[in-house]
């Protein structure tokens, strides 16, 4: 298994969707460390608990949902993938966020 | 000799109660006519001023503050304020609050020094930046639990984000290659995507109230003219736009992954007070207020509005802490 620990290996202060909204975007994280890691076979545990400032739906819409627009298949995404936080809310935001982008 | 038109505020100055949304609009009205339509220099007098409800405030910063950008004279309303002595009410509203200071920036580096010293009244044109301020300054000056402090602090950055990506711009462009709205272009030339907001304690109801407000198109109208554009068969009006836009999934894109702001927006309402915990929004002439439980939230047109939209949360901090 392996573990991106946001706050660590991304920023404190992840914030936006688009590269032009911040130099911390969903975006640019998705490319730096979602699809770099994604397709390794392993399971990715994505750890946002000791991030500074809450996330908002665009930055994890468009770094997971982002995924599947970029050709991940959703399945292996969702069976793949654990999304941890403090409040407990995003991993389910963010399966359906995949489960919405593999629809369109 | 420059002749300075004096506006007179009246004594209430309230958009949540329609007996007084008329003249509060009014004073919006008359200061942005006389500065814009006439071009006159304009003396503000807020002395007998007894009430002003923490939206107007953030309206009247916002008229102000426009008035002072746009012609790049920090001087162009000026504003007499209330003093103790003989108004100690419109004094505590106006100037202990921090909102007499805020009128009286006038210029982009003033009101960045208003970020900078955690005012209660800022503004901004830079979600990324002033997301984290705002969050220090709330983690700092309120007492929310942990979890209802993520909760607001994620709300408002995606408030911010959406006037960043859709309060200023044209309805059919897109967020990746922008284009501004053809009647804010000049708004936009000369302030960039503009908001102000302002945090506010009420201490006898012991609830907290974030506001942030910008003049952009409006989100029922931003909706619309996207929506009615793409589906000409199926044509919607303001308070449908509205609902739609907020709720999830809705935007003015015709496409999957956006829209899902208003759910956090939602989510930091009611956390430990589900009575009196409320987000209220007005824009583009909509009312719509948002309380945890409601499965419909409660919608009305406006008879009088400002033409912009302004966000508010009020929230309760956790019961018996102080």
């Amino acid at each position: 298994m392996m573990v991106i620990d946001v706050a660590k290996d991304f920023s404190r202060t992840p914030f936006g969707r688009y590269k032009t909204d911040s130099q911390f975007s969903a975006e640019e994280f998705r490319e730096k460390l979602l699809l770099p890691n994604i397709n390794s076979g392993y399971a990715l545990t994505i750890d946002f608990s000791k991030i500074s400032l809450g996330v908002g739906s665009s930055f994890l819409e468009e770094a997971f949902g982002g995924l599947v627009r970029e050709g991940i298949d959703p399945a292996y995404l969702k069976s793949h993938i654990k999304v941890v936080d403090r409040m407990g809310l995003y991993d389910e935001q963010v399966r359906k966020f995949i489960e919405t982008a593999s629809k369109v | 000799m420059t002749v300075r038109a004096v506006i007179k505020a009246p004594t209430n100055l309230c958009i949540y109660k329609q007996d007084l949304q008329q003249e509060t609009y009014s004073l919006i009205k008359d200061i942005d006519n006389t500065v814009t339509n006439r071009g006159m220099l304009v003396t503000l007098d807020l002395r007998e001023v007894k009430l002003i409800t923490a939206a107007a405030s953030v309206i009247l910063f916002a008229t102000v503050s426009t008035c002072q950008l746009m012609n790049k004279n920090s001087k162009q309303v000026i504003c007499i304020f209330p003093k103790e002595s003989n108004n100690p009410e419109g004094y505590r509203y106006i100037v202990k609050t921090g909102l007499a200071r805020a009128l009286h920036s006038g210029e982009v580096s003033k009101l960045d020094e208003l970020i900078n010293q955690e005012a209660f009244f800022q503004s901004s044109n830079n979600p990324f930046k002033h997301a984290i301020t705002t969050s220090l300054m709330l983690a700092d000056k309120t007492e929310f639990d942990p979890i209802q402090y993520e909760l607001l602090s994620t709300a408002i950055g995606e408030a911010m984000l959406n006037v960043h990506h859709h309060a200023y711009n044209d309805p059919l462009s897109s967020i990746e290659y922008p284009k501004t709205n053809i009647s804010k272009k000049l708004l936009v030339e000369v302030m960039g995507r503009r908001w102000w907001q302002c945090a506010w304690y009420d201490y006898l109801k012991h609830e907290w109230v974030f506001i942030i407000c910008d003049l952009g198109v409006g989100i029922p109208q931003s909706l619309m003219e996207s929506y009615n554009k793409l589906n000409p068969l199926i044509q919607i009006e303001n308070k449908e736009a509205m609902l739609k836009a907020l709720s999830i999934g809705g935007s003015r894109f015709n496409k999957g992954g956006r829209g899902n702001g208003s759910e956090d927006m939602k989510r930091a309402v009611g956390r430990f007070c589900q009575e009196t915990d409320n987000l209220l929004i007005y824009s583009g002439g909509v009312k719509y207020q948002y309380s945890r439980g409601m499965e419909i939230p409660q919608v009305n047109m406006l008879a009088t509005f400002f033409g912009g939209t302004l966000i508010e949360w009020t929230l309760k901090p956790k019961l018996g802490e102080e």
